[in-house]
Protein backbone atom coordinates (compact mmCIF):
# COMPACT_ATOMS: atom_id res chain seq x y z
CA UNK A 1 0.00 0.00 0.00
CA UNK A 2 1.43 3.35 -0.97
CA UNK A 3 0.90 6.44 1.12
CA UNK A 4 0.83 9.88 -0.40
CA UNK A 5 1.71 11.43 2.94
CA UNK A 6 4.87 11.15 4.95
CA UNK A 7 4.29 8.82 7.93
CA UNK A 8 4.55 11.57 10.56
CA UNK A 9 1.77 13.59 8.98
CA UNK A 10 -0.49 10.54 8.80
CA UNK A 11 -0.04 10.10 12.53
CA UNK A 12 -0.95 13.74 13.08
CA UNK A 13 -4.06 13.40 10.95
CA UNK A 14 -5.20 10.27 12.79
CA UNK A 15 -4.66 11.74 16.24
CA UNK A 16 -6.10 15.12 15.28
CA UNK A 17 -9.22 13.52 13.80
CA UNK A 18 -9.79 11.34 16.85
CA UNK A 19 -9.45 14.26 19.28
CA UNK A 20 -11.74 16.57 17.30
CA UNK A 21 -14.40 13.88 16.74
CA UNK A 22 -14.48 12.79 20.38
CA UNK A 23 -14.78 16.32 21.74
CA UNK A 24 -17.35 17.22 19.07
CA UNK A 25 -19.50 14.23 20.07
CA UNK A 26 -19.16 15.04 23.78
CA UNK A 27 -20.15 18.63 23.01
CA UNK A 28 -23.18 17.46 21.05
CA UNK A 29 -24.27 15.14 23.85
CA UNK A 30 -23.58 17.38 26.84
CA UNK A 31 -23.99 20.87 25.37
CA UNK A 32 -21.95 24.02 25.73
CA UNK A 33 -21.69 23.92 29.53
CA UNK A 34 -19.52 20.82 29.57
CA UNK A 35 -17.35 22.18 26.78
CA UNK A 36 -16.82 25.44 28.67
CA UNK A 37 -15.58 23.38 31.61
CA UNK A 38 -13.21 21.55 29.27
CA UNK A 39 -12.02 24.86 27.76
CA UNK A 40 -11.30 26.19 31.22
CA UNK A 41 -9.43 23.00 32.09
CA UNK A 42 -7.30 23.21 28.94
CA UNK A 43 -6.39 26.85 29.63
CA UNK A 44 -5.60 26.17 33.30
CA UNK A 45 -3.51 23.10 32.53
CA UNK A 46 -1.62 24.90 29.80
CA UNK A 47 -0.88 27.79 32.16
CA UNK A 48 0.22 25.37 34.88
CA UNK A 49 2.46 23.40 32.56
CA UNK A 50 4.03 26.47 30.97
CA UNK A 51 4.49 28.69 33.99
CA UNK A 52 4.91 26.26 36.86
CA UNK A 53 6.51 23.22 35.24
CA UNK A 54 9.53 23.38 37.56
CA UNK A 55 7.33 23.65 40.63
CA UNK A 56 5.24 20.69 39.47
CA UNK A 57 8.29 18.51 38.83
CA UNK A 58 9.84 19.49 42.19
CA UNK A 59 6.57 18.67 43.92
CA UNK A 60 6.33 15.22 42.32
CA UNK A 61 9.96 14.45 43.14
CA UNK A 62 9.35 15.59 46.73
CA UNK A 63 6.37 13.25 47.06
CA UNK A 64 8.46 10.42 45.60
CA UNK A 65 11.33 11.03 48.02
CA UNK A 66 8.90 11.25 50.94
CA UNK A 67 7.41 7.88 50.08
CA UNK A 68 10.88 6.37 49.72
CA UNK A 69 11.95 7.95 53.00
CA UNK A 70 9.08 6.47 54.93
CA UNK A 71 9.43 3.09 53.23
CA UNK A 72 13.20 2.89 53.75
CA UNK A 73 13.76 4.58 57.05
CA UNK A 74 10.39 4.62 58.77
CA UNK A 75 9.00 7.52 60.77
CA UNK A 76 11.50 7.35 63.60
CA UNK A 77 12.97 10.60 64.90
CA UNK A 78 16.53 9.34 64.46
CA UNK A 79 16.19 8.46 60.77
CA UNK A 80 18.80 11.07 59.78
CA UNK A 81 21.71 8.59 59.47
CA UNK A 82 19.44 6.26 57.46
CA UNK A 83 18.54 9.07 55.08
CA UNK A 84 22.17 10.05 54.59
CA UNK A 85 23.29 6.47 54.02
CA UNK A 86 20.62 5.73 51.40
CA UNK A 87 21.16 9.02 49.47
CA UNK A 88 17.39 9.33 49.10
CA UNK A 89 17.67 13.07 48.57
CA UNK A 90 19.36 12.46 45.22
CA UNK A 91 16.59 10.26 43.86
CA UNK A 92 14.09 11.66 41.41
CA UNK A 93 11.22 10.17 39.48
CA UNK A 94 11.41 12.93 36.86
CA UNK A 95 14.88 14.25 36.04
CA UNK A 96 14.50 18.02 35.62
CA UNK A 97 17.67 18.14 33.50
CA UNK A 98 16.34 15.64 30.97
CA UNK A 99 14.10 17.43 28.43
CA UNK A 100 12.62 14.11 27.27
CA UNK A 101 11.53 13.06 30.74
CA UNK A 102 10.12 16.46 31.66
CA UNK A 103 8.18 16.64 28.41
CA UNK A 104 6.74 13.15 28.94
CA UNK A 105 5.77 13.94 32.55
CA UNK A 106 4.08 17.24 31.63
CA UNK A 107 2.28 15.58 28.74
CA UNK A 108 1.10 12.71 30.96
CA UNK A 109 -0.12 15.15 33.64
CA UNK A 110 -1.94 17.23 31.06
CA UNK A 111 -3.63 14.23 29.45
CA UNK A 112 -4.57 12.56 32.72
CA UNK A 113 -6.16 15.71 34.13
CA UNK A 114 -7.97 16.38 30.88
CA UNK A 115 -9.22 12.79 30.63
CA UNK A 116 -10.56 13.01 34.18
CA UNK A 117 -12.39 16.24 33.33
CA UNK A 118 -13.81 14.68 30.18
CA UNK A 119 -15.08 11.64 32.09
CA UNK A 120 -16.68 13.85 34.76
CA UNK A 121 -18.38 15.95 32.08
CA UNK A 122 -19.69 12.79 30.39
CA UNK A 123 -20.87 11.31 33.67
CA UNK A 124 -22.32 14.34 35.44
CA UNK A 125 -23.04 16.76 32.59
CA UNK A 126 -26.66 17.55 31.87
CA UNK A 127 -28.12 16.92 28.41
CA UNK A 128 -28.65 20.15 26.45
CA UNK A 129 -32.14 21.63 26.48
CA UNK A 130 -32.45 22.31 22.76
CA UNK A 131 -30.98 21.51 19.39
CA UNK A 132 -29.29 24.93 19.32
CA UNK A 133 -27.44 24.12 22.54
CA UNK A 134 -26.39 20.79 21.06
CA UNK A 135 -24.99 22.46 17.97
CA UNK A 136 -23.21 25.09 20.09
CA UNK A 137 -21.78 22.32 22.22
CA UNK A 138 -20.57 20.42 19.16
CA UNK A 139 -18.98 23.57 17.70
CA UNK A 140 -17.26 24.36 20.98
CA UNK A 141 -16.15 20.72 21.21
CA UNK A 142 -14.57 20.90 17.75
CA UNK A 143 -12.86 24.17 18.73
CA UNK A 144 -11.54 22.53 21.90
CA UNK A 145 -10.31 19.66 19.77
CA UNK A 146 -8.38 22.05 17.52
CA UNK A 147 -6.79 23.83 20.49
CA UNK A 148 -5.90 20.57 22.20
CA UNK A 149 -4.37 19.14 19.02
CA UNK A 150 -2.37 22.34 18.53
CA UNK A 151 -1.01 22.17 22.09
CA UNK A 152 -0.44 18.44 22.53
CA UNK A 153 0.33 16.81 19.20
CA UNK A 154 3.73 18.47 18.70
CA UNK A 155 4.71 17.09 22.11
CA UNK A 156 3.18 13.64 21.72
CA UNK A 157 4.21 12.59 18.23
CA UNK A 158 7.94 12.84 17.68
CA UNK A 159 9.31 13.16 14.16
CA UNK A 160 12.41 11.17 15.11
CA UNK A 161 10.26 8.04 15.32
CA UNK A 162 9.91 8.11 11.55
CA UNK A 163 13.24 9.17 10.08
CA UNK A 164 12.89 10.48 6.57
CA UNK A 165 15.64 10.98 3.99
CA UNK A 166 16.89 14.57 4.12
CA UNK A 167 15.66 16.68 1.20
CA UNK A 168 13.57 13.93 -0.33
CA UNK A 169 10.20 15.21 -1.48
CA UNK A 170 7.44 12.74 -0.98
CA UNK A 171 5.07 14.72 -3.17
CA UNK A 172 7.47 14.50 -6.05
CA UNK A 173 7.48 10.75 -5.88
CA UNK A 174 3.77 10.40 -5.23
CA UNK A 175 2.82 10.63 -8.88
CA UNK A 176 5.64 8.59 -10.37
CA UNK A 177 4.12 5.28 -11.47
CA UNK A 178 5.59 2.14 -9.95
CA UNK A 179 7.70 4.02 -7.42
CA UNK A 180 7.55 2.74 -3.88
CA UNK A 181 7.40 5.70 -1.55
CA UNK A 182 10.25 5.68 1.01
CA UNK A 183 9.08 4.04 4.20
CA UNK A 184 5.47 4.14 3.00
CA UNK A 185 2.83 1.94 4.61
CA UNK A 186 5.24 -0.20 6.59
CA UNK A 187 6.70 2.80 8.44
CA UNK A 188 3.23 4.20 9.09
CA UNK A 189 2.12 0.81 10.37
CA UNK A 190 5.23 0.48 12.52
CA UNK A 191 4.96 3.82 14.24
CA UNK A 192 1.17 4.03 14.45
CA UNK A 193 0.48 0.45 15.57
CA UNK A 194 0.66 1.08 19.34
CA UNK A 195 -1.36 4.28 19.05
CA UNK A 196 -4.03 2.58 16.93
CA UNK A 197 -4.29 -0.34 19.36
CA UNK A 198 -4.53 2.04 22.32
CA UNK A 199 -7.26 4.09 20.65
CA UNK A 200 -9.17 0.94 19.64
CA UNK A 201 -9.21 -0.30 23.24
CA UNK A 202 -10.06 3.11 24.76
CA UNK A 203 -12.81 3.91 22.25
CA UNK A 204 -14.31 0.43 22.52
CA UNK A 205 -14.47 0.63 26.32
CA UNK A 206 -16.05 4.11 26.21
CA UNK A 207 -18.60 2.93 23.65
CA UNK A 208 -19.33 -0.29 25.52
CA UNK A 209 -19.86 1.51 28.82
CA UNK A 210 -22.07 4.06 27.09
CA UNK A 211 -24.45 1.37 25.82
CA UNK A 212 -24.59 -0.88 28.86
CA UNK A 213 -28.04 -1.28 30.37
CA UNK A 214 -28.14 -0.37 34.07
CA UNK A 215 -28.83 -3.24 36.47
CA UNK A 216 -32.50 -3.65 37.31
CA UNK A 217 -33.43 -2.54 40.82
CA UNK A 218 -35.53 -5.11 42.64
CA UNK A 219 -38.61 -3.52 44.15
CA UNK B 1 -0.55 -21.99 8.28
CA UNK B 2 1.86 -23.05 11.00
CA UNK B 3 0.68 -24.37 14.36
CA UNK B 4 1.15 -21.13 16.32
CA UNK B 5 -1.04 -19.14 13.93
CA UNK B 6 -3.71 -21.83 14.12
CA UNK B 7 -3.54 -21.76 17.91
CA UNK B 8 -3.81 -17.94 17.86
CA UNK B 9 -6.92 -18.03 15.65
CA UNK B 10 -8.53 -20.90 17.58
CA UNK B 11 -7.98 -19.16 20.93
CA UNK B 12 -9.41 -15.90 19.65
CA UNK B 13 -12.42 -17.76 18.30
CA UNK B 14 -12.97 -19.57 21.59
CA UNK B 15 -12.80 -16.37 23.58
CA UNK B 16 -15.11 -14.64 21.11
CA UNK B 17 -17.73 -17.33 21.78
CA UNK B 18 -17.11 -16.99 25.53
CA UNK B 19 -17.65 -13.25 25.19
CA UNK B 20 -20.97 -13.72 23.38
CA UNK B 21 -22.18 -16.11 26.08
CA UNK B 22 -20.98 -14.17 29.16
CA UNK B 23 -21.73 -10.65 27.93
CA UNK B 24 -19.35 -7.77 27.57
CA UNK B 25 -19.84 -6.14 31.02
CA UNK B 26 -18.27 -9.24 32.57
CA UNK B 27 -15.67 -9.46 29.80
CA UNK B 28 -14.57 -5.89 30.50
CA UNK B 29 -13.81 -7.00 34.04
CA UNK B 30 -11.52 -9.67 32.60
CA UNK B 31 -9.92 -7.08 30.31
CA UNK B 32 -9.15 -4.94 33.36
CA UNK B 33 -7.55 -7.93 35.07
CA UNK B 34 -5.51 -8.81 31.99
CA UNK B 35 -4.14 -5.28 31.70
CA UNK B 36 -3.34 -5.18 35.42
CA UNK B 37 -1.51 -8.51 35.22
CA UNK B 38 0.44 -7.29 32.20
CA UNK B 39 1.42 -4.19 34.13
CA UNK B 40 2.60 -6.32 37.03
CA UNK B 41 4.52 -8.79 34.86
CA UNK B 42 6.21 -6.16 32.71
CA UNK B 43 7.22 -4.00 35.69
CA UNK B 44 7.91 -6.57 38.38
CA UNK B 45 8.11 -9.95 36.66
CA UNK B 46 11.88 -10.05 36.52
CA UNK B 47 12.19 -8.89 40.13
CA UNK B 48 9.84 -11.67 41.21
CA UNK B 49 11.87 -14.22 39.29
CA UNK B 50 15.11 -12.97 40.83
CA UNK B 51 13.59 -13.20 44.29
CA UNK B 52 12.42 -16.73 43.63
CA UNK B 53 15.80 -17.66 42.15
CA UNK B 54 17.57 -16.24 45.20
CA UNK B 55 15.43 -18.38 47.48
CA UNK B 56 15.87 -21.55 45.40
CA UNK B 57 19.61 -21.05 44.95
CA UNK B 58 20.01 -21.36 48.73
CA UNK B 59 18.64 -24.89 48.39
CA UNK B 60 20.39 -25.90 45.17
CA UNK B 61 23.65 -23.95 45.68
CA UNK B 62 23.37 -22.49 42.17
CA UNK B 63 21.08 -20.28 40.14
CA UNK B 64 18.12 -22.46 39.25
CA UNK B 65 16.17 -20.07 37.04
CA UNK B 66 18.71 -17.88 35.25
CA UNK B 67 21.42 -20.45 34.62
CA UNK B 68 21.31 -23.90 33.12
CA UNK B 69 20.01 -25.44 29.90
CA UNK B 70 16.33 -25.00 30.85
CA UNK B 71 16.63 -21.34 31.87
CA UNK B 72 14.58 -19.93 28.98
CA UNK B 73 11.91 -22.60 29.35
CA UNK B 74 11.52 -21.98 33.10
CA UNK B 75 11.30 -18.21 32.71
CA UNK B 76 8.84 -18.47 29.84
CA UNK B 77 6.65 -20.93 31.72
CA UNK B 78 6.73 -18.76 34.83
CA UNK B 79 5.26 -15.77 32.98
CA UNK B 80 2.75 -17.83 31.01
CA UNK B 81 1.53 -19.90 33.96
CA UNK B 82 1.28 -16.84 36.24
CA UNK B 83 -0.66 -14.97 33.58
CA UNK B 84 -3.03 -17.86 32.80
CA UNK B 85 -3.62 -18.56 36.49
CA UNK B 86 -4.71 -14.99 37.25
CA UNK B 87 -6.83 -14.73 34.11
CA UNK B 88 -8.47 -18.07 34.98
CA UNK B 89 -9.39 -16.73 38.42
CA UNK B 90 -10.78 -13.54 36.90
CA UNK B 91 -13.11 -15.57 34.68
CA UNK B 92 -14.59 -17.13 37.80
CA UNK B 93 -14.97 -13.90 39.76
CA UNK B 94 -17.34 -10.94 39.62
CA UNK B 95 -15.39 -8.27 41.49
CA UNK B 96 -14.21 -6.30 38.50
CA UNK B 97 -17.17 -7.05 36.24
CA UNK B 98 -18.85 -3.88 35.03
CA UNK B 99 -22.38 -3.55 36.42
CA UNK B 100 -25.29 -3.85 34.04
CA UNK B 101 -26.20 -5.95 31.03
CA UNK B 102 -25.62 -5.69 27.29
CA UNK B 103 -28.23 -3.97 25.13
CA UNK B 104 -30.67 -6.18 23.28
CA UNK B 105 -30.32 -6.93 19.62
CA UNK B 106 -27.42 -6.93 17.14
CA UNK B 107 -25.54 -4.14 18.91
CA UNK B 108 -25.31 -6.19 22.09
CA UNK B 109 -24.13 -9.25 20.18
CA UNK B 110 -21.54 -7.19 18.31
CA UNK B 111 -20.22 -5.66 21.52
CA UNK B 112 -20.10 -9.07 23.21
CA UNK B 113 -18.22 -10.55 20.25
CA UNK B 114 -15.76 -7.65 20.13
CA UNK B 115 -15.01 -7.83 23.84
CA UNK B 116 -14.45 -11.60 23.54
CA UNK B 117 -12.14 -11.08 20.56
CA UNK B 118 -10.24 -8.37 22.42
CA UNK B 119 -9.69 -10.63 25.42
CA UNK B 120 -8.73 -13.51 23.14
CA UNK B 121 -6.23 -11.28 21.35
CA UNK B 122 -4.71 -10.09 24.63
CA UNK B 123 -4.52 -13.59 26.13
CA UNK B 124 -3.14 -15.42 23.10
CA UNK B 125 -0.89 -12.47 22.21
CA UNK B 126 0.59 -12.38 25.72
CA UNK B 127 1.34 -16.10 25.67
CA UNK B 128 2.95 -15.71 22.25
CA UNK B 129 5.01 -12.78 23.54
CA UNK B 130 6.49 -14.79 26.41
CA UNK B 131 7.36 -17.58 24.01
CA UNK B 132 8.81 -15.15 21.46
CA UNK B 133 11.14 -13.22 23.78
CA UNK B 134 12.61 -16.47 25.09
CA UNK B 135 13.07 -17.83 21.58
CA UNK B 136 10.30 -20.43 21.72
CA UNK B 137 11.75 -22.72 24.42
CA UNK B 138 8.85 -25.16 23.93
CA UNK B 139 10.82 -26.49 20.97
CA UNK B 140 12.94 -28.39 23.50
CA UNK B 141 9.76 -30.22 24.48
CA UNK B 142 9.05 -31.04 20.86
CA UNK B 143 5.98 -28.77 20.79
CA UNK B 144 7.24 -26.37 18.12
CA UNK B 145 9.58 -26.57 15.15
CA UNK B 146 11.22 -23.30 14.06
CA UNK B 147 11.21 -21.17 12.01
CA UNK B 148 7.95 -19.26 12.07
CA UNK B 149 6.10 -19.05 8.80
CA UNK B 150 6.54 -15.92 6.70
CA UNK B 151 2.92 -14.98 7.40
CA UNK B 152 3.52 -15.14 11.17
CA UNK B 153 6.76 -13.18 10.98
CA UNK B 154 5.36 -10.45 8.77
CA UNK B 155 1.83 -9.98 10.05
CA UNK B 156 1.37 -11.63 13.46
CA UNK B 157 4.59 -11.02 15.39
CA UNK B 158 4.29 -7.22 14.86
CA UNK B 159 0.77 -7.44 16.30
CA UNK B 160 1.82 -9.02 19.60
CA UNK B 161 0.13 -6.70 22.10
CA UNK B 162 2.57 -6.63 25.02
CA UNK B 163 5.37 -4.48 23.54
CA UNK B 164 2.79 -2.15 21.98
CA UNK B 165 0.76 -1.64 25.14
CA UNK B 166 3.58 -1.66 27.67
CA UNK B 167 4.21 2.13 27.75
CA UNK B 168 0.48 2.81 28.10
CA UNK B 169 -0.44 0.22 30.75
CA UNK B 170 0.19 2.70 33.56
CA UNK B 171 -2.65 4.80 32.10
CA UNK B 172 -4.85 1.98 30.78
CA UNK B 173 -5.29 0.20 34.10
CA UNK B 174 -6.51 3.31 35.98
CA UNK B 175 -8.63 4.21 32.97
CA UNK B 176 -10.43 0.84 33.12
CA UNK B 177 -10.98 1.18 36.86
CA UNK B 178 -12.29 4.73 36.45
CA UNK B 179 -14.67 3.58 33.71
CA UNK B 180 -15.97 0.82 35.96
CA UNK B 181 -16.46 3.15 38.90
CA UNK B 182 -18.00 5.99 36.92
CA UNK B 183 -20.50 3.67 35.26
Amino acid sequence: MESHFEPGITQYFAAFLVIVVILGIVGFKRGRGGQLVISLTIISLQALVRLEADMLISFVNLIYRSVLLVASCGMAEDSGPCVQASHIMRWTIVNPDDPGQTRLFLLATFMFALLLTLLLVIRFGKPPRSAVHRVLGAALGVANGFILSYLLLPLALQREQTPLPVGETVAGQAFAPGVELGPGFNAVFQTSRPFILLMVIVLFVILAVRFVQPPKVES
Amino acid sequence: MGPLEVLWVVLMGVFAVVGVVRGYPRELGVTTTILAVLLMLTRSGEALLRGLDGYLSRLTQSSFIFAGPRSDLIQSLFYIVAFIFIVFISYHGETLAFPGSPPKGPLGILLNLTSGLLNGYLISGTMWHYLHIFNYPIQTLGLFQPPLTEFAQTYLVPLIPVPMLEPYLIFLVPFMIVMRVLR
